[in-house]
């Protein structure tokens, strides 16, 4: 290796990885100003904040467990954005996911763990990448835009969530719109005791990394990047287009489908309505803050975590209305993108 | 690229230089707010925005309350709506020393009774629950038993109609247990008073509780109650229009009907946490079981009359419902009595 890719490799590297610590502080210094003009002490909300995510073993944990599903999500989105599918559909795919692995963890419940937690795994991946491969039929059979089909699959499948969990997989009280718990045999095992850091978070580990060697570091991962950035030049090569279309929609939705399975499995044992606050979309920022890198997923998850982490706590203790923390949280995400577009921009030019 | 990385690489230093030195005086707040440990803290898990002039804002309100009545020191969360995070929000409260938390819905009670073992001096309330386990009993549900106001309303109904229409939004039982009380109350006059029950499968359709209603004053009903959140708009639509009599549920409806709206079931929940949060204060509270609200508590459920109704309860019959609140607050009669 000669001293000039050397240096494009380290450039490439720094640029992917200070982005997202460059875009941070930036929208934490408008919203500080933001904060001044509503009256409140943008040092004590961010202390708060800060305090929230990391003053104790236990915060910590509870960062790293709110990053595993943005983690699932984000790996398996840099994956279709890297094929230029642009799958707004996480959410319904991480459902999709969920209601799997609910289904069997109830129903199957009896099955000794070593077969049920695979099983409950394998449903929600099956399930999510199904989900997401619906959207890449349409794409690949009629030309419907997946932006379009992926952002009306959340809907169904958040509402098809709906009506089971207030209908045929109520619990059996019959009290409230929730299934019942799902066998003990297919909880994930939480391993750092008191805190409910689990197993679910090291298979987000593993699968970052394994989907950035596939997409890297094999001939599969070249076709699927080399039809994202040109499918027409693709083909001519001799490349199926469809068929990487369809396997990164499956890749992109069974990861997502995999976070759902692991947040029930491993965290709330039963399906609610509302079982993700939006992890989909924020997903989405995931991956784009780190230029679509599996790798780099993994961190940008875990500071996703933490500031979602820590804003409960600027609510608590810096008395900050939700809306003021939302914004901050919208601000760093609009920075974000400000920056991969920067980044783009010059990665253009220096080309 | 390299003019890019320097503008870049000063903005970040200069940012990192502020926040740092912002930093280091943010431990100053941190321990002033633990040196007043015996404060009576009051902490509430709130699953929508606070001011949503609903579910949220009547728990918000009675914190509010709390801050000005008890002096407490509140606080909220409207937390993310995952389970996940309902664990933590519990334990940065509880990690605070606050005393009287709530999780205001019943998606919180495993979140609290995974919590609670570990904090023995805090007592976590669930709104719409009916939880109680001896072995975490710092762990209490906190429901309103609306079978006995909607049993006054059957029995009301039954004096002065010939048939009555019950329209719910979905069969679960808080709204089951109000018809049942109301079943009960109408058949305590007369076992033969006909009442019809329907549920909509959802909360929203106004349209769909009208048409129901309607079919109901068609078929000789012309009593309606309505217990279906927004949707139970369709009933008072419905009342106003066929000019039958009807009853309020959970606050004063009186003005979507104002002739034919007889009487009203007030339910000032927040007067009840309120109350509670004055006996966590002074160390009184002592449960040993879950916590039903009823008549008995009169200034959580109560029933006001409309006096500008088209033909408002008589009095003698007012006094029978004044002697039926003591036979409830009894328990010699149970209005969530299997209907037969």
């Amino acid at each position: 290796m000669d001293f000039v890719s050397i240096k494009k490799r380290l450039l490439k590297f720094s640029r992917s990885a200070w982005t997202p610590f460059a875009a941070i502080p930036i929208a934490l210094g408008i919203g500080a100003i933001l904060l001044l003009i509503a009256g409140y002490d943008p040092i004590q909300a961010y202390a708060a904040m800060w305090q929230g995510a990391f003053k104790d073993r236990t915060a910590i944990t509870e960062v790293l467990i709110k990053a595993t599903p943005l983690i699932f999500i984000g790996a398996g989105l840099a994956v279709a954005f890297r094929c230029s599918i642009w799958n707004i559909g996480a959410e319904g795919q991480f459902y999709a996911g969920a209601v799997a692995a609910t289904a069997v963890g109830i129903y199957l419940g009896d099955l000794p763990r070593f077969l049920l937690v695979p099983l409950v795994l394998f449903a929600g991946a099956s399930s999510g990448a199904l989900w997401g491969m619906l959207a890449a039929f349409l794409k690949n059979r009629f030309g419907a835009n997946e932006v379009v089909t992926t952002i009306m699959l959340n809907y169904i499948a958040i509402f098809i969530t709906g009506w089971l969990v207030t209908g045929p997989m109520i619990e059996t009280e019959g009290l409230f719109a929730q299934t019942a718990k799902i066998s003990q045999n297919a909880w994930l095992w939480r391993f750092l005791p008191p805190t409910r850091l689990h197993t679910g978070f090291i298979l987000a580990l593993v699968l970052a990394i394994v989907l950035y060697i596939i997409i890297f570091k094999t001939s599969l991962g070249y076709t699927i990047r080399a039809v994202g950035i040109n499918p027409d030049a693709a083909r001519y090569a001799g490349i199926n287009v469809k068929r990487k279309v369809l396997l990164a929609m499956a890749i992109s939705g069974g990861a997502a489908g995999l976070g759902g399975a692991v947040e029930v499995a491993a965290i709330s044992y039963r399906l609610y309505q509302l079982i993700s606050p939006g992890y989909g979309f924020d997903g989405i920022a995931v991956s784009l803050l780190v230029n679509n890198n599996p790798l780099g997923v993994i961190f940008s998850g875990i500071l996703f975590g933490a500031l979602r982490s820590g804003a409960e706590v600027m609510q608590m203790n810096a008395k900050v209305p939700s809306v003021l923390v939302f914004l901050i949280q919208g601000l760093v995400v609009l920075s974000v993108v400000a920056f991969g577009v920067y980044s783009y921009v010059s990665k253009e030019k220096e080309e | 690229m390299k003019k890019h990385l320097f503008v870049i690489s000063a903005l970040i230093i200069v940012l990192s230089l502020v926040t740092a030195c912002a930093g280091q005086p943010a431990a100053e707040p941190a321990q002033q707010g633990e040196q007043p440990a015996a404060a009576f803290k009051a902490g509430l898990l709130a699953p929508g925005p606070v001011n949503d002039g609903g579910w949220n804002q009547t728990a918000y309100e009675a914190l509010k309350r709390m801050e000005t009545e008890l002096g407490a020191e509140i606080s909220y969360v409207e937390v993310e709506m995952s389970p996940a995070a309902f664990e933590k929000a519990f334990r940065d409260f509880a990690d605070q020393g606050y005393q009287f938390i709530l999780g205001h819905g019943n998606e919180f009670t495993d979140a609290a009774v995974a919590v609670a073992p570990d904090y023995p001096n805090t007592f976590f309330f669930l709104s719409s629950s009916r939880f109680y386990d001896p072995s975490v009993p710092n762990v209490i549900g906190l429901n309103s038993d609306s079978s006995q106001p909607c049993y006054i309303f059957g029995y009301i109904a039954a004096k002065m109609g010939t048939g009555a229409g019950l329209i719910g939004g979905m069969e679960i039982p808080p709204i089951s247990e109000s018809f049942t009380g109301f079943i009960n109350g109408a058949h305590a006059v007369n076992p033969n008073f006909p009442v019809q029950v329907t549920y909509l499968g959802n909360w929203t359709d106004t349209a769909a509780a009208k048409e129901a209603s309607i079919s109901y004053i068609d078929g000789g009903a012309n009593f309606l109650l309505g217990n279906a959140d927004f949707a139970g708009n369709g009933v008072y639509q419905a009342m106003l229009e066929k000019n039958v009599y009807g009853f309020g549920m959970f606050g004063d409806n009186t003005e979507k009907a104002p002739q034919q709206v007889l009487a009203n079931y007030i339910l000032d929940y927040g007067a009840g946490l309120v109350g509670l949060a004055a006996e966590v204060k002074a160390g009184t509270f002592k449960p040993t079981g879950n916590i039903e609200f009823g008549l008995a508590d009169e200034d959580v459920i109560y029933i006001v009359y409309n006096e500008n109704a088209a033909t408002p309860v008589p009095q003698e019959l007012r006094d029978e419902v004044a002697a039926l609140y003591a036979k409830i607050n009894s328990g010699e009669i149970d209005t969530l009595a299997p209907v037969k």
